[in-house]
């Protein structure tokens, strides 16, 4: 009795060193930051996740744990205000190992600041065909030659205008317009049946008119052409110039700038779209990027695609060569330089993360790899989003590319436009000074891409 | 032959006797002073970062809700060019910051915790600028439609800001669960220490029915009083039991703040929302949309901010108890001392008691 009692002795021992030993290392943790958020609807937090905005890019981090076999951890955080994150992140030397970046400006701010790392011996073209036209390569300070600092992973093809193919009356556009003035009357012919023509929502956290921005971009590239567009956009060209006061004056005629409704001010741009779905529309015409679709098809990937057509935004008069679209880029940049870090945009950068991102969001996630077919996508609206970015010279989203000071100017110059038109010619005068505030080298010109092949 | 034998025995138990109890003593020492110390770092660590974490969480929620209701109603009240967002969403704001550095101070997740802090600095920043626009917008004759579109964007970030905090509460929750829940705060923990007690009890039982039946001793008084000690290390480490307890309560307390506080927020939300509309509604004019604009509500009477039973002082209430008890099983009130001298006291009385015995048989062996 006695003996066994002492044994215990040694027995608790052995249990209480097991207790204190039952952990294993922790996986290492990525902290990703990116624009989307993970607020969706459903019952369950998995079908909540699943259905947000952040959902089919969550199923590509959870396919890189589990090929990793969570051994790496990707804590990620969406947030609309990846910028200001960023400047407070890389402000305290805590910023997070890698994010995604919905502006383009941004890569130039981190690559100068040296907060940055350069991705050149991460992604090797050579070794992956079809990468090159997803690297962005810009010049460190100091430095003699182009780096890759960002990896292209995600594109939304912009200048493209949507219309109900079910509406109460039938398709809402019979024959696309290949013309502006054919555009134009056509917006005239709707207004005339007593239909506001146009679903305008300015809305956007978090600062509005970014939707009334890409009007003018649209615009100016199909009227102006890829020179004065690129001109522009890389600060070279005044904000008061002909070609782009005309710009905004299209604009403002097309949609009517300036009626007595405030409505497309107080709209977000993603409720603007549902007024054409409605018993009686409120509005036909919608101007917005391949990304609205999902808003349409309420935010169910798995739910059937809408009834609805797009056409790309018509030239002003006759071109010749590819047919040109402007087209927005989600860009990774790795902000930690770690071993995880690299094997995460790594895989971003392979086909299987294309795979299941396409997989999750319903075939409505495109690529500007060299290599991806219009084949890869479902049949009907995916495929076809697909074509006019695999055929078309594809030109930057000129906003995303301006320094931050000059982009929240031209939104808010979109909203004052909007709401009062006759105040052009001052806004125009107050962008040209804020461009000239701005130094030449916080403007980030990046060439238009030809078609593959 | 026999007699010699029997001595040899008896001063063989005698040694084993006195070693098994000073092991013992050592082990049930260090099992005890473990789950001791280890459900005090447990309930220190709840009571200095999670539980006011997650009470500061609140804290910055409402006075955000209380700052962007300030401000509508400032914009409402048509003082726009004088008053601007008004002095009250100031103190409001500066409050939600000091609350956000106390949330930061005292964050119990980590990494992930601070990451959610970062997001929510970095997004305040905008919020106030987005309310500065609306103010500058307002103040323009005509302003009022792009005054009303920047306010409503800052109500739209306001409201992702807010469920960021809720998240990083929610993490602050699950590290108090953690704590309450866990390892050194469970069953396990409290076998360990109390069959190591019992064990050391039983062998100084043991001991002392030993000698009576070999020494013809009713009670070895040394024995008997390092009993007691053992006794004194089983009570001190019980009050661990006491401290654990007191921690689940500072859950409950801290869970009944949360309810307080969601209805105080809950409030403050339909008393802004029905002031929002009207601002919006009247910027819409004069063709308002009712697919994407809330219409007006009748401003709710929001629960009073003052007296015991508003939603305000429920949470206050439940906050300070809820700090109280965490701060009571905090305390340790010096066991980690009262142990330490009883292992030593039962140590130095079982050496006391069994070696005369020795000493005897010692002798006789001579």
């Amino acid at each position: 009795m006695r003996r066994g009692a002492l044994a215990l002795v040694p027995v608790l021992l052995v249990g209480a060193g097991l207790a204190a030993c039952a952990h294993s290392p922790p996986p290492r943790t990525l902290s990703v930051v990116a624009s989307w958020s993970t607020d969706g609807e459903g019952a369950t937090e998995e079908e909540r996740r699943r259905r947000s905005e952040a959902g089919p890019f969550l199923a590509v981090l959870d396919a890189f744990m589990k090929e990793h076999k969570h051994k790496i951890k990707v804590n990620y955080q969406g947030t609309r205000d990846v910028s200001q994150v960023l400047r407070s992140g890389a402000d305290r030397g805590r910023p997070p190992d890698v994010a995604v970046l919905p502006r383009l400006n941004d890569l130039k701010t981190y690559v100068q600041s040296g907060d940055l790392y350069p991705l050149d011996d991460v992604l090797v073209p050579a070794e992956q065909p079809g990468l090159a036209r997803q690297l962005l390569q810009l010049t460190p300070p100091n430095g003699t030659h182009a780096r890759v600092y960002g990896l292209s992973v995600a594109v939304h093809a912009k200048s493209l205008v949507w219309y109900r193919t079910d509406g109460p009356a039938g398709p809402t556009v019979r024959r696309s317009p290949a013309t502006w003035a054919e555009l134009v009357a056509l917006t005239r012919d709707i207004e005339t049946r007593g239909i506001v023509p146009w679903c305008l929502g300015m809305g956007a956290q978090p600062q509005s008119g970014w939707p009334g921005t890409d009007w003018i971009e649209d615009i100016l590239l199909h009227r102006s052409g890829q020179t004065v567009y690129q001109r522009w956009a890389a600060g070279q060209q005044a904000w008061s110039s002909q070609e782009v006061r005309e710009a905004w004056q299209a604009w403002g005629a097309l949609v009517g700038a300036g009626r007595p409704t405030r409505t497309p001010l107080l709209t977000n741009f993603d409720v603007a779209g549902r007024g054409m779905f409605g018993r009686s529309p409120s509005c036909l015409l919608d101007h917005q990027g391949s990304f609205i679709v999902r808003t349409y098809q309420g935010s169910d990937p798995d739910s059937p695609p809408p009834a609805v057509g797009f056409f790309p935004s018509p030239t002003f008069g006759p071109t010749a060569g590819a047919p040109v679209r402007e087209i927005s880029e989600d860009v990774v940049g790795m902000f930690a330089d770690s071993p995880e870090a690299r094997t995460l945009i790594r895989f971003l950068a392979g086909e299987q993360a294309r795979q299941v991102w396409r997989a999750a969001n319903g075939g409505l996630a495109f690529t500007l790899n060299a290599q991806a077919t219009a084949a890869a996508h479902p049949a009907g609206l995916p495929r076809r989003i697909a074509q006019t970015l695999t055929t078309a010279t594809l030109c930057r989203d000129a906003s995303d590319m301006m320094p931050a000071a000059m982009t929240a100017a031209f939104h808010s110059a979109v909203l004052q436009y909007l709401d009062d038109p006759a105040l052009l010619g001052s806004l125009l005068t107050e962008l040209d000074i804020v461009r000239s505030q701005t130094r030449e080298d916080e403007w980030l010109g990046l060439p238009c891409l030809s078609p593959p092949g | 032959m026999s007699g010699t034998a029997l001595t040899s025995t008896t001063r063989r138990t005698l040694l084993r006797l006195l070693w098994a109890l000073l092991a013992a003593n050592a082990v049930a020492l260090a099992g005890c002073l473990a789950v001791f110390l280890g459900v005090q770092r447990t309930t220190e660590a709840a009571y200095d970062r999670s539980v006011p974490a997650i009470l500061a969480v609140y804290d910055t929620q409402v006075a955000l809700r209380e700052a962007h209701g300030a401000a509508v109603a400032s914009f409402a009240a048509g003082t726009r060019l004088l008053a601007g967002p008004g002095e009250d969403y100031q103190n409001q704001i500066a409050r939600a910051g000091q609350h956000l550095a106390e949330v930061a101070e005292d964050n119990a997740a980590g990494d992930e915790g601070s990451r959610d802090i970062q997001v929510v600095e970095a997004s305040l920043v905008t919020y106030t600028g987005l309310i500065e626009r609306a103010h500058a917008r307002f103040a323009q004759p005509g302003g009022g439609a792009l005054g009303a579109a920047a306010l409503r964007d800052a109500s739209g970030l306001l409201e992702e800001i807010l469920d960021r905090l809720d998240l990083l509460r929610g993490k602050q929750v699950a590290a108090l669960d953690r704590q309450v829940d866990g390892t050194w705060t469970g069953p396990a923990m409290v076998l360990l220490w109390l069959l190591q007690v019992l064990v050391l009890g039983g062998l100084l039982v043991a001991a002392q029915l030993f000698l009576r039946d070999r020494f013809r001793r009713v009670l070895n008084a040394p024995l008997l009083l390092a009993t007691l000690a053992v006794v004194a290390m089983g009570g001190t480490t019980a009050t661990s039991l006491r401290s654990t307890d007191q921690l689940a309560d500072a859950r409950t307390e801290t869970g009944s703040a949360a309810r307080a506080r969601e209805t105080q927020l809950t409030s403050l939300v339909d008393r802004d929302a029905g002031r929002l509309a009207a601002l919006l509604a009247a910027a819409y004019a004069p063709t308002p949309c009712p697919d994407t604009v809330a219409q007006p509500r009748p401003p709710r009477k929001a629960a009073s901010d003052d007296g015991p039973d508003s939603p305000a002082g429920k949470a206050w209430t439940h906050s300070q108890e809820a700090t109280t008890l965490a701060a009571r099983g905090a305390n340790s009130r010096g066991g980690e001392i009262v142990l330490l001298a009883a292992s030593l006291l039962a140590a130095t009385l079982v050496i006391f008691g069994l070696l005369p015995r020795l000493e005897e048989y010692r002798y006789r062996q001579r």
